[in-house]
């Protein structure tokens, strides 16, 4: 399939998705339960992931995706693990079977070259995952995100190709997003995304006019005891020595600096 | 370059498919038309018919298996459109060119089974249509599988398209 290329703006993008992305209420449960399968074979992931230098969340999500975490089947195509592929990518791994998940599953990400990826931050990981699912949604209906991505959360509503590999608006996927998945595994603590992520500019700055929800800043500024700014949306000095006195830095882009 | 590797090794793919797969007719008689198939660096399957200008067959696919009637007149394509759809499109040759079949012969026999056996082509979890064969020259055997809502055990069911005489 034709490439799809990590630019600034789709890494923006894949990064503001992930922040915003926000579990449906009635699918809590659901994502749940697939986190607490996937938990006990962490140390199975890092085998695998260890051999194709990706972390082992990457691993553990594809894994659901493409076969429930079922561990008696190829990563590449779902086959039964006692015979070489038979489907395509067919006669897959090299070797004689029986194989074991791991090697299995090592072959499959190395045959889709996710050893040679080397950006594991939210996009690059976003990005990867979408690409290993094929860029249909994005080429061809770009108004639905991928539901292999944002099934079950507030990204994704409706609509996806069904078994004949047609299109249709009103099928609901009915199988957790891979995105989703990460979401909740860092919402338990179980892995953090955050610190591999390229540093973004906070929403609120310094500024020398009237900003978007500067006026929000300001109110809010002002439940506070000893704090009366002019509500004008302009966060300039003194706002800034509010944010400084009650938070203990000054807004990001105060030209006096940081103390 | 990631992407180039990838339509090498679809090519590879092809290639063996052709060469190797069980379902690669004996050496095709003379009387039958010649054609090869080939995976592009974008990722589009092409065919050429007696080393004629080669024409795009299918544009999106992780991968493709091509699977010729006996006679060679008639294309069977399992082509993954994602990781976790794998579909098959009957191409016919008409004049030269392999054209679309449509309505697709493919897509029949999902609706077909799905009425029969009781669910909803939007309830199918990881449907793969495979080419399991061919009887005779107008009879494709389709394989298709999926997970199903409930059943634990992954469905499947052998189908036969018969396709219409040229």
């Amino acid at each position: 399939m034709a490439n799809v290329r990590l630019t600034d703006a789709l890494r923006r993008e894949y990064e503001e998705l992930y922040d915003t992305c926000e579990i449906r209420s009635g699918r809590f449960g659901d994502v749940d339960r697939v986190v607490d399968r996937i938990l006990p074979n962490r140390q199975r992931y890092e085998t695998v992931a260890s051999g194709v230098g990706a972390p082992w969340y990457f691993v553990a999500v594809i894994h659901n995706m493409e076969s429930s975490l079922n561990f008696k089947r190829h990563l590449h195509n779902g086959d039964p693990l006692t015979a070489r592929t038979r489907h395509v990518p067919a006669g897959r791994p090299p070797g004689d079977p029986p194989f074991t998940w791991e090697e299995s599953a090592e072959d499959a990400l190395k045959l889709r070259r996710i050893d040679r990826v080397s950006s594991w931050g939210v996009a690059g990981l976003l990005y990867e995952l979408e690409g290993y699912n094929g860029w249909g949604y994005r080429k061809f209906h770009p108004h639905v995100k991928s539901p292999y991505l944002w099934s079950f959360s507030n990204h994704y509503s409706r609509g996806k190709y069904v078994a004949d590999g047609t299109w249709s608006d009103r099928a609901v996927s009915r199988q957790c997003g891979a995105a989703v998945l990460l979401r909740r595994l860092e919402q338990r603590g179980e892995i953090e995304l955050r610190d591999v992520r390229a540093p973004r500019k906070p929403p609120l700055r310094y500024a020398n006019r009237a900003i978007p929800h500067g006026e929000e800043l300001q109110r809010f500024l002002n439940t506070f005891e000893g704090v009366t700014l002019r509500v004008d949306g302009w966060p300039g000095e003194k706002t800034s020595d509010a944010v400084e006195r009650l938070f203990g830095f000054r807004l990001d882009g105060d030209p006096r600096g940081q103390r | 370059m990631r992407f180039l590797a990838r339509g090498v090794v679809g090519i590879a793919l092809v290639a063996a498919a052709l060469a190797c797969g069980p379902e690669s007719p004996a050496p095709a008689p003379s009387s039958v038309p010649f054609v090869h198939t080939e995976v592009d660096a974008s990722g589009a399957l092409r065919a050429t018919v007696d080393g004629g200008e080669p024409q795009v067959l299918l544009e999106e696919g992780l991968g493709y298996r091509v699977v010729p009637s006996p006679d060679r007149r008639w294309l069977a394509v399992e082509a993954r459109m994602f990781s976790d759809l794998q579909v098959v499109r009957v191409f016919q040759l008409d004049d030269g060119r392999f054209v679309a079949r449509a309505p697709d012969p493919a897509a029949a026999a999902w609706a077909r089974a799905a009425k029969r056996d009781g669910f909803l082509l939007e309830d199918v979890l990881r449907p793969r249509a495979a080419v399991a064969g061919w009887d005779g020259d107008r009879t494709l055997l389709l394989e298709l599988s999926g997970d199903l809502p409930g059943l634990d055990e992954r469905w499947s069911s052998v189908e036969r398209v018969p396709l219409p005489a040229i």
